[in-house]
């Protein structure tokens, strides 16, 4: 699959959501074609790569923009699921483009005793953070796999260690990790 | 970080007359204290955004005259924005007003810049930037040391491609690790050794899979 990469320090997992604001051109003409095609890929910033990527990515869909008073461009994004970078390349503007193809991450996990403890502090977080719930129009806290990919999203630890987590099989780890800082 | 009515209120009436004069009212000046301690203390993205409009012409201007160049007017806008977002928290109401503070921090952005202007001779450019960055961002309480704090935001200059533009227009949607301590209703302290003995536990896992 053809997309556009915007590499960013922004870790998304499946279903997660964040706002970007956007006023450089290359990533308006993005934005333009994401909204009518398939979207784009969000990749993890990377100095020591090529053309500044991590070797996966976030697929993303835009479901909202806005355009600020300040003139900028704000845009929510969804991720809907994790790709493989299997070639990048630079387009004239600069904007990056590169075939990808897609890799699963975690299967569906219904709640255990420990992952229920987990979504209740996450409850909190969306309770306490309008600017952040607010771009949950549906929540899925009945699913333990949205409630751990919600958390590893906005712990703060580098997004280096976050990248653990995109492994398919990394599900319980995460589950133990979270146990660990969340309930101590 | 819960957006005050009143904020929200204020913020979507009309911007008041005179907005762009150098002149300003004695409410105008309380609005711009209220929403930059709203930043500070709730991490308020409404608020942060009506700053954002507020000043971001006014820097815009002053960068232009400076520099003569658009692009550099506006990455001196987003330098200094950003910088007002994550040291929010340095600034104290009854030291002086919000937008003296603001112009300071955009005054120290325009010499940074200036700085980066003369060195970008030599190549500055060094493979671990990036992680540093990011640790930065992740660990807040450094953000008061101002050595750290220079050395990042140099750091944070020579990124190639003004990469760093985008980067610093989406004002990284993580929580601190005080608001992480705050909403488990344990001590700083306590947060940070979790985090650390997660991660530690984390690569252990790591470490005796490789070795399977």
């Amino acid at each position: 699959m053809q997309l556009a990469i915007f590499p960013l320090p922004i870790f998304l997992l499946p279903n997660g959501v964040t706002r970007l604001r956007i006023f450089e051109q290359r990533y308006i003409r993005m934005v333009k074609e994401a909204v009518q095609g398939d979207g784009f890929a969000l990749s993890l910033y990377q100095e020591d790569n090529e053309f500044g990527t991590s070797g996966w990515a976030t697929w993303v869909k835009i479901i909202d923009f806005e355009t600020l008073p300040d003139g900028l461009l704000s845009i929510d994004i969804q991720g809907q699921s994790m790709m493989k970078i299997d070639e990048v390349w630079y387009e004239e503007d600069k904007l990056r483009r590169g075939n990808l193809s897609l890799i699963p991450h975690w299967s569906p996990e219904v709640h255990s005793e420990d992952t229920l403890d987990i979504c209740d502090e996450l409850k909190r977080v969306f309770e306490h953070n309008p600017q952040y719930s607010e771009l949950y129009r549906e929540p899925h806290f009945e699913s333990a796999t949205w409630v751990c990919q919600r958390w590893l999203e906005i712990l703060p630890i580098e997004n280096q260690e976050k990248a653990q987590f995109i492994q398919p099989n990394s599900f319980n780890q995460a589950k133990h990790f979270l146990n660990n800082i969340i309930l101590g | 970080m819960q957006v005050t009515n009143s904020v929200m209120a204020k913020r979507d009436k009309t911007p008041p007359k005179g907005r762009y004069q150098s002149s300003m009212s004695k409410d105008d000046s309380k609005q711009l204290t209220e929403w930059l301690v709203a930043v500070a203390e709730k991490r308020d993205k409404k608020a942060f955004s009506a700053l954002f409009s507020w000043f971001a012409p006014k820097i815009k201007n002053v960068a232009y005259r400076q520099f003569n160049n658009e692009a550099q007017a506006l990455e001196i806008v987003q330098d200094t924005m950003t910088n007002v977002w994550r040291k929010a928290h340095l600034y104290h109401p009854e030291k002086g007003a919000a937008t003296t503070w603001i112009y300071t921090v955009m005054r120290n952005v325009a010499f940074d810049a200036l700085r980066k202007i003369q060195a970008k001779k030599e190549d500055l450019l060094s493979d671990d930037i990036w992680p540093l960055v990011e640790g930065e961002v992740t660990e807040t309480e450094s953000f008061s040391d101002y050595l750290m704090d220079k050395r990042l935001l140099n750091l944070v200059d020579t990124l190639p491609d003004n990469q760093q533009q985008i980067v610093r227009a989406v004002y990284f949607q993580d929580m601190t690790q005080e608001q992480l301590a705050k909403l488990l209703n344990i001590p700083l302290g306590t947060v940070k050794s979790r985090l650390r003995l997660a991660l530690a536990k984390l690569r252990q896992q790591l470490d005796d899979q490789s070795q399977d």
